[in-house]
């Protein structure tokens, strides 16, 4: 593998660890400032990690959509990415305090098992490849970050605790419901769009568009589990902590079909 | 008559009864994937114990995503999404007189949902509409597609891999004729990601092998064959099976076994058993060369590769890329013009209007 992706992919794994010790010490001190420090530490740790994708697509001639490694590290990406937005624009950085461990823990494993990048097999050579993979990026950090709010809602809404400590960080019980909702709408979107690209591009690839294989079929479990969330909550009666276990058990269908099928079931897909 | 309507309406509307089903078929699906589908009999019960495994082949769950009470699962939704894309189109057409640019973002949701409606439909009507059939052929030869009900045959006029400079397949191209009535039309590359399409037939890339020639000669008599190396004997007479592996850069490997250093044919050998009723005699021997057998000899004189081709016709496809379409036109729809979110001047904060 080339010096220049693995170093900066060690610089990006060095500056989450840092992110999420500076989320951990706002959460201590609850000081805006160390919140800023978590932030720029999370962007920088983007930064470089965008230089050892953007070398690794350089050297391997293409983008870096094609193996586990790779996918992850974009997944990666997409949460920490969600993370900062999260902070800055949501105004919620306590959420980086839910992310940086998740982001933390699949980076580490990224790293366990990174390997130089190879030439693309036959059926990858697609442009649909690139729409599935990017779509998937988006859908999966909007439920990253989902899922790092709903465990700040359930310990927000805790019944008979007081709303002091960490907590007086999260927004308003309410207000974290609607974002959480807003922010499935948006990757439940996106999740659409993955299955969509996938079932065109295995139409020109298998030719049918449908086979029932595990991968895709989990990633359909993942959007239904979403669009029960979705029914649920715009009727009232999913909403607050049940919903927000829902939210919980939706990005443990995501893992799970990344994860549970890559290395437990067989299939068509390589990662 | 208009309380038996309503309340079927209501049945259909229900966000419960339609909360159960999405629950149902998520759970069925998991269920699906865990327990091996469409596999023999004797697999469930050898694996599940017999009574389980019977219980698995009896209700279904074999080959669970066609069987009839998961089809009525489907078809429910089909039903529901229908009645409530009437009441979301109306809601649409309200709220659009009310405000064109929320207006929009239900639209979205509703144009959505009749995507779906396409896709669901499509998706449990396609197994039963597809005409689809596998053909091997070699070059030079003729794959007579008419007589297995396509409108056109190809002759195929060469097969070959490509390889990256690290010796990994790189792309499978079958060049060949399209004929109608014998008469070439047009030619064609076939790859994989590049199916030929002609007179609303697809025709995919899908495997290759090599086809091994020779001739067996037992008490004076010659047995010409054709034979493909694969997992089980290939019958090559009345009394003879074969069982081959073929090498086309053979070497032996650091343990001793064969092996093939590159997919080159630049030292082709078969590894090959002669079955009578039970094996008779293995051996390995380089193309062109005659190997010993009880009461005669064994030779392999030629080797070709064939391409393995998917002929398919599938008539509800333009309705599932309708409905794809559709569905990806509703998400956009949503995105822009989101119709719950409104932005409060003062800050970021989103809320909920109501639906």
């Amino acid at each position: 593998m080339q010096p220049v992706e693995s170093n900066f992919f060690t610089i990006a794994l060095i500056a989450y660890v840092l992110a999420m010790a500076a989320f951990f010490a706002y959460g201590w001190t609850r000081s805006d400032r160390t919140a800023k420090l978590g932030l720029a530490l999370t962007a920088a740790g983007l930064l470089s990690h965008l230089v050892s994708l953007t070398a690794r697509s350089i050297a391997a001639g293409r983008w870096p959509f094609a193996n586990m490694y790779e996918f992850l590290s974009l997944m990666i990406f997409g949460i920490a990415f969600a993370t900062l937005f999260a902070g800055t624009r949501m105004r919620m950085p306590g959420a980086g305090i839910f992310a940086t461990p998740l982001i933390v823990v699949l980076m580490a494993y990224a790293f366990k098992i990174q390997k130089a990048a190879e030439p693309l097999v036959a059926a990858l050579q697609s442009y649909w490849l690139q729409f599935h993979v990017a779509t998937a990026i988006l859908a999966y950090g909007a439920f990253g970050l989902s899922f790092a709010m709903a465990v700040m809602y359930l310990i927000k809404d805790r019944p008979g605790a007081s709303n002091s400590g960490v907590k007086s960080l999260f927004p308003e019980p309410g207000r974290l419901d609607r974002l959480i909702y807003g922010t499935i709408a948006f990757g439940f979107a996106f999740q659409t769009l993955v299955l969509i690209t996938g079932a065109v591009w295995a139409e020109e690839a298998w030719g049918t568009w449908w086979s029932w294989d595990p991968k895709e079929t989990w990633a359909l479990i993942t959007w239904i589990v979403y669009a029960f969330y979705l029914h649920g909550w715009t009727r009232g009666s999913w909403r607050g902590r049940r919903g927000a276990w829902l939210a919980i058990l939706g990005f443990a269908t995501v893992m799970f079909t990344f994860f549970g099928v890559t290395y437990l079931m067989e299939g068509l897909h390589s990662y | 008559m208009e309380t038996i309507i309503s309340k079927i309406t209501d049945h259909f509307t229900s966000i419960r009864n339609v909360l159960t089903v999405l629950a149902f078929l998520g759970i069925a699906s998991a269920v699906g994937t865990l327990i091996p589908q469409n596999e023999d009999a004797v697999f469930y019960t050898q694996r599940y114990g017999p009574n389980f495994g019977q219980l698995i082949i009896n209700t279904g769950v074999a080959n669970l995503f066609r069987s009839w009470w998961f089809t009525i699962a489907e078809l429910w939704l089909v039903v529901s999404l229908l009645i409530c894309t009437y009441y979301r189109g109306e809601f649409a057409i309200r709220l659009s007189r009310r405000d064109a640019r929320k207006g929009l973002g239900a639209w979205g949701l509703t144009v959505l949902h009749v995507g779906l409606v396409f896709i669901l439909v499509t998706l449990m009507f396609t197994p039963r509409a597809v005409h689809e059939k596998r053909v091997n052929a070699v070059p030079g030869e003729v794959a007579g597609l008419t007589a297995k009900g396509f409108p056109f045959d190809l002759r195929i006029k060469s097969f070959k891999v490509e390889y990256y400079p690290d010796g990994s397949p790189k792309q499978y191209i079958t060049r060949c004729a399209v004929l109608e009535n014998g008469k070439p039309v047009r030619e064609a590359d076939i790859s994989v990601n590049h199916p030929l399409k002609h007179r609303g037939v697809k025709v995919y890339q899908m495997n290759y092998g090599t086809v091994l020639g020779g001739r067996l000669t037992v008490g004076g008599a010659i047995v010409p064959f054709q034979t493909i190396p694969d997992e089980r004997p290939y019958p090559i007479s009345s009394q003879y099976a074969l069982l081959t592996r073929f090498y086309p850069d053979f070497v032996y490997d650091m343990n001793g076994h064969p092996a093939t250093r590159s997919q080159e044919p630049k030292n082709p050998h078969v590894l090959w058993v002669l079955y009578r009723n039970g094996p008779v005699k293995m051996g390995i021997l380089p193309i062109g060369k005659a190997g010993e057998i009880p009461d005669g000899e064994i030779v392999f004189n030629s080797f070709t590769q064939y391409t393995g081709l998917q002929v398919k016709r599938n008539p509800a496809l333009p309705y599932t890329f309708a409905g794809f379409i559709l569905a990806t036109a509703g998400v956009f729809l949503y995105l822009i013009f989101n119709p719950r979110r409104t932005r409060i001047p003062a800050g970021n904060t989103t809320t909920a209007a109501t639906n």
